[in-house]
């Protein structure tokens, strides 16, 4: 006599799981055209953005103040930047067309940005005794004194258009992709060494478009996400490891949980999906919350159990996921809110987002030209 | 003289009364009859022309009415029923003086977003601002621009303080900081001729910090003052240089340096190192103030805490720790109260004695984006005003907060403003605000203007009579 609905689990109520951004608190104005991406830095105190105008910029998180811009190119986007994630030697990376610039933005204490620019020298010697060897799939160079002068210390020049840039935890490698790039799409890059090369040399790997890169938070293991499948690649072995099968048709985006056995994956045809590493090479679970394409995906990894995703809808989705630590157990995922603010221009809507590293705060960039702080 | 005798309301004659007994502390406004019978459907207007009734007053004042220590702002009869009181008994009741809407009185441009402001103390005559565009300046009432900084500051000036403010026989000092980590002192002789423009010169620069420096705090009775920074760390430091060590930090980055070969002569000052760093905080320190006794210190921060300082013995004497990140603090003395600004939107109020139990006792809900500023009225000690990202100053009184009847995360107390300025130019953030008798309470913030707002001169009472 036990009415089966009773036996499902209940749903917390979002009342219950704050806290989680709600409201759009500051907008970063400045920006002509799209913001392509959104970083907030290690710190917590700046947050910096790229976009179609070619620039970089430093924004004051609360303020919305810009601190510092740089005009990269007059004619390419920035497509991607990123903070290299450690609490020393504050470095921003940016991609502009085929070209990775490696920035210490002029706004730190002069100790740290002189650690900054001691990391990224160092390396300077040890490329020109390795030159001449093999073609590298980059060439790592001193800028002009123009860009000097603005704190960018080393530039990586690769073959094609980089899309996306993602940092090793401990900050010596940043992986890149260029997925016009039919032979060496994804390149790994050294910062103490001024080296880059291509991880794999199995075809298996490299089938398809890759789309996304991503290291995993504490294992020697590298995810390349191609239109369709998301590749486990275990740099250690030199040996493709798993397949992830999400069933989308085009992914857009990937995102590994902070402690690594879980990812989100985004989609062009508006899913969302996450996987349970330990599970099934399937999705656990499969979220159809947006109208359009998602662009982007990411875990909170400041200690909150907090995901989100992005899309060309114009909102940005805001999930409460919680894992267990009890295998058994499966990830538990709430829908928490949905924020809107950014305007649809184009068919394009809010291409990329961001934690903040330590508060429940969330960045977006949007294609509207503008970038906000959500809490 | 009976209450019966006075004709209220044809529609209150027949309702039930209550028994109140009046009192006030302002002695020029003591009523000759105090307790009388009166029907409890009557609100705060029904009180507040009773009162100028017994008063005989020739030109209404509004009054606004205590009941317990709190601001009555339904009928009596609703009130009696919510504190489920009966009618049967006395009721003490406590009137003051309404607070004026304050009204805009005018407003001051300057070229960039402004970031800070502190009022020379009573009689102001002198309104020192930061600016985001790295300089400080100080205005006179009438709008003038009496003194500039000359370009020091390699960013955003994000907060200004008094050290002795402008006046016939002295040479006027302030404190400047912001983005780029470094404290000056500045000096200048007062000019004579209100429209010409004195240029203030640095004399000592105050190293410590390694990032933003958000706010500084100056206690006139020890010549100290305390600096809190994104670095998460407060400092404290001497107006008597020879009390401080030389400091031997690196001169500048490299994008001072390009300032410096882009700017020509630029000023050089003596650099100090601090007495004291404090480092409880583990998160940016939003904001440092001197506590009545200048001896200790509150400080809030991201990382939720308010601590309290003693300065004497660097040792932290007592931490709160709410729910959300904190950005702004102001203490009310005669209440034994902090009010904290959160960047959840809401101020939530703390007893800091370490024999209270609580962690708060009521929050202020109202503002729609984070509350960044606080000033205190010069004129009631339960009174005083907020300035949040979301435009917005507010104004409030302590005694308006009532028991919150929805059960949430905050608990407590809660209560809503008394007044709402918003900005004359139509919006951005306000970053700071200021309050004197003097001047008035005035605000700045993204709109790059000095607004001036003033509760006085208002004859005409019937916006107040409507709410
Ligand atoms: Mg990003």
């Amino acid at each position: 006599n036990i009415d089966p609905a009773s036996l499902l689990p209940k749903l917390p109520s979002p009342d219950d799981l704050k806290p989680f951004p709600t409201t759009c608190a500051t907008v970063y104005r400045g920006h002509e055209g799209r913001v392509r991406s959104v970083a907030a830095d290690p710190s917590g105190v700046w947050v910096a953005t790229g976009g179609d105008d070619g620039t970089v910029r430093v924004w004051e998180i609360l303020t919305g103040r810009q601190v510092w811009k740089l005009k990269v190119s007059s004619d390419e986007a920035v497509d991607s930047v990123t903070w290299r994630p450690t609490s020393e030697g504050r470095i921003l990376a940016a991609a502009c067309g085929n070209e990775i610039l490696l920035v210490v933005p002029p706004i730190f204490d002069s100790e740290e940005e002189t650690h900054g620019k001691e990391i990224l020298s160092a390396g300077f010697g040890y490329a020109t005794n390795k030159e001449g060897k093999k073609e590298a799939p980059g060439t790592w160079s001193k800028p002009d004194s123009e860009l000097e002068e603005e704190g960018v210390v080393v530039t990586i020049t690769v073959r094609k258009t980089v899309k996306y840039i993602a940092w090793h935890r401990r900050g010596d490698y940043l992986v890149t992709v260029s997925p016009e790039d039919v032979r060496k799409a994804v390149c790994i890059h050294r910062v103490s060494t001024h080296l880059s090369q291509t991880p794999f040399k199995e075809k298996s790997v490299t089938k398809g478009i890759p789309q996304r890169v991503q290291f995993h938070p504490s294992k020697p293991l590298l995810f390349v996400a191609t239109k369709r499948y998301i590749r486990i690649y275990d740099l250690a072995k030199a040996e493709l490891s798993k397949t992830l099968k999400p069933g989308a048709r085009w992914i857009s985006s990937i995102d590994i949980h902070p402690q690594g056995d879980n990812l989100i994956v985004g989609s062009y045809d508006k899913r969302l999906l996450w996987h349970d590493l330990d599970l099934s090479t399937k999705p656990y679970r499969t979220l159809r919350y947006h109208d359009r394409g998602i662009r982007a995906v990411a875990f909170h990894r400041g200690g909150f159990p907090l995901f989100c995703s992005s899309s060309d809808d114009g909102t940005v989705q805001v999930f409460h996921g919680k894992i267990y630590s009890d295998l058994m157990e499966n990830a538990l995922i709430v829908p928490l809110k949905v924020l809107k603010g950014h305007k649809i221009v184009s068919h394009l809507g809010v291409l990329d987002v961001d934690w903040h590293p330590k508060q429940p705060w969330l960045f977006s960039a949007g294609a509207d030209g503008t970038a906000r702080l959500w809490n | 003289m009976s209450t019966d005798a006075m004709d209220l309301d044809s529609a209150s004659i027949s309702a039930p009364r209550v028994q109140i007994n009046l009192s006030t502390r302002d002695p020029t406004l003591s009523v000759p009859l105090q307790s009388l019978r009166v029907p409890t459907n009557l609100k705060r207007y029904g009180l507040s022309t009773l009162v100028n009734h017994l008063l005989e007053t020739a030109k209404p004042i509004p009054f606004d009415f205590l009941i317990d220590g709190q601001y009555l702002r339904t009928s009596i009869d609703e009130y009696l029923t919510q504190a489920g009181l009966s009618s049967e008994k006395p009721l003490d009741v406590e009137y003051v003086r309404s607070q004026l809407p304050p009204t805009y009185i005018g407003s001051f441009e300057q070229d960039d977003w402004i970031s800070s402001i502190h009022l020379s103390p009573s009689p102001s005559s002198s309104i020192l601002t930061g600016s985001f565009n790295g300089t400080a300046q100080i205005t006179s009432l009438s709008g003038d621009v009496l003194v500039r900084t000359v370009p020091m500051h390699t960013h955003s000036v994000k907060t200004v303080t008094w050290i002795s403010p402008p006046s016939p026989t002295n040479e006027a000092t302030f404190l400047t900081a912001g983005i780029d980590r470094t404290i000056n002192l500045w000096s200048y002789t007062p000019s004579a001729d209100p429209s010409s423009t004195v240029q203030a010169s640095p004399t000592t620069s105050y190293i410590s910090h390694k990032s933003t420096i958000t706010s500084l705090s100056y206690s006139p009775s020890t010549s100290q003052f305390l600096s809190a920074s994104s670095d998460h760390t407060i400092a404290l430091w001497s107006t008597n240089s020879s009390l401080l060590p030389t400091s031997t930090a690196p001169t500048s980055t490299s994008f001072s340096r390009k300032r410096r070969r882009t700017t020509s002569k630029l000023p050089t000052t003596e650099r100090k190192g601090p007495l004291t760093v404090l480092t409880p905080h583990t998160a940016p320190v939003s904001q440092v103030i001197h506590s009545p006794d200048p001896t200790a210190a509150y400080s809030v921060s991201w990382d939720k805490s308010i601590i309290t300082h003693d300065l004497v013995t660097s040792q932290v004497v007592d931490t709160r720790v709410t729910q959300h990140a904190l950005l702004s603090i102001a203490t009310l003395p005669s209440l034994n109260l902090i009010a904290a600004g959160s960047a959840a939107r809401h101020i939530t109020l703390h007893d800091p004695r370490a024999s209270s139990k609580t962690v708060q006792s009521a929050v202020l809900r109202g503002h729609t984006n984070a509350v960044v500023t606080f000033a205190r009225s010069p004129e009631s000690d339960y009174v005083f005003a907020s300035g949040g990202h979301d435009g917005c100053v507010r104004i409030w009184d302590v005694r308006s907060v009532s028991s919150s009847t929805s059960a949430d995360e905050d608990g407590g107390k809660s209560g809503g403003s008394l007044f709402v300025i918003k900005r004359e130019s139509g919006g951005g953030k306000v970053f700071g605000v200021d309050w004197s008798k003097d001047v008035g309470l005035v605000s700045v913030g993204e709109d790059k203007k000095i607004q001036v707002n003033r509760g006085e001169g208002m004859a005409d009472v019937s916006v107040l009579e409507q709410s």
